[in-house]
């Protein structure tokens, strides 16, 4: 089953650009010679991207109370390896600009990827998780696999989420059924391919089966909650309109209590309109 | 105006049915999530009427 989703993701790469500064500035932050100034000269090299960094440090979401010029400041500010996610995050949001609106609506499926991102950080940050921007970009990307889907096979992608919407089950059945495979394969297939981080790879793999979690079985049961969450709360779209089924063991692996969902939804209501404002504007 | 609103109300309680209709309504934390969607509706109506 595997090498369908691979076949598929090499259809979808000849479309899409992937994130080669991402990668770029990953092999920097991963190698002990390097320095702040070294990754945000390569950053500097892409006028756009920089641009778009600046225009997120500077946004309300951040709410830092002076402005910040550059990216040597940036990283200053908010670390190296947030800022490698935000490179990693505006790259995929640009890379898939390109999918047509009368499949899916790209800005809800970014509202929905960004609420899922911000629940992902709360509730890690309740569970007393330290380096949290981790599960800021797992939540973003957790669903990376529909882009796959719908760039490549747009037409069987539509078919499977009218399927859905018929009541034949969630999204990754119908995928399953219509296409061979469902987006957790995708989205696993092109993490791989882009050389992402492995625990994307898992959280888009068993982000619907957080028991079959390997490596990084706390980042993908997060992720699995943060989504459910995110879905009850009717947040944006990401392509199923049904709350997905809860794994049990995933709630119990952190021992909290549901009385936080409340205020962990509120957080998410709070800052999402600015992050999908900076994030998703073109 | 009551009965439209009553109408609308049991547009919202089929919706919410079928959202939740693959999870497991008796968990504690879907219990929540459930309640939660019941009540961000109600405060819809509020602001509608």
């Amino acid at each position: 089953m595997s090498l369908p989703a691979e076949a598929l993701v090499n259809k979808s790469l000849q479309l899409v650009s992937p994130p080669t500064t991402y990668s770029q500035v990953n092999d920097l932050l991963n190698d002990e010679n390097s320095s702040a100034e070294d990754i945000s000269a390569i950053i500097n090299l892409d006028p756009a991207l920089t641009a778009r960094l600046l225009k997120i440090v500077n946004s309300p979401f951040y709410g830092f109370p002076s402005q910040i010029n550059t990216i040597s400041r940036a990283i200053t500010i908010i670390g190296t390896r947030e800022l490698t996610h935000l490179v990693l995050a505006t790259s995929v949001i640009n890379a898939f600009r390109g999918i047509p609106a009368n499949l899916i609506n790209m800005a809800d499926f970014w509202r929905h990827s960004l609420a899922c991102a911000i629940a992902s950080k709360q509730l890690a940050i309740h569970c007393g998780y330290r380096a949290t921007e981790r599960f800021f970009i797992s939540g973003l990307l957790n669903n990376i696999g529909s882009l796959v889907l719908y760039q490549a096979l747009p037409e069987l992608a539509r078919e499977a989420i009218n399927s859905a919407k018929s009541g034949n089950g969630v999204i990754s059945e119908s995928e399953k059924r219509v296409i061979g495979f469902d987006h957790c394969e995708a989205g696993a297939a092109l993490v791989k391919a882009w050389k992402l981080p492995d625990s994307l790879g898992e959280v888009a793999k068993y982000h619907h089966t957080p028991s079959q979690a390997e490596e990084f079985p706390t980042e993908v049961a997060i992720i699995h909650i943060a989504d459910i969450i995110v879905s009850s709360a009717e947040i944006g779209n990401s392509g199923d309109r049904h709350v997905p089924p809860l794994d049990p063991k995933a709630w119990e692996l952190f021992n909290i209590d549901e009385q936080v969902l409340p205020e962990i939804l509120d957080q998410v209501r709070e800052k999402l309109d600015d992050l999908t404002a900076v994030m998703t504007s073109s | 105006m009551s009965e439209l609103q009553n109408e609308l109300t049991e547009q919202q309680r089929e919706k919410r049915e079928e959202l939740f209709r693959y999870t497991d309504r008796s968990h504690p934390m879907i219990e929540e999530l459930f309640k939660l969607n019941d009540e961000s509706s109600q405060s819809d109506n509020v602001l509608q009427g």
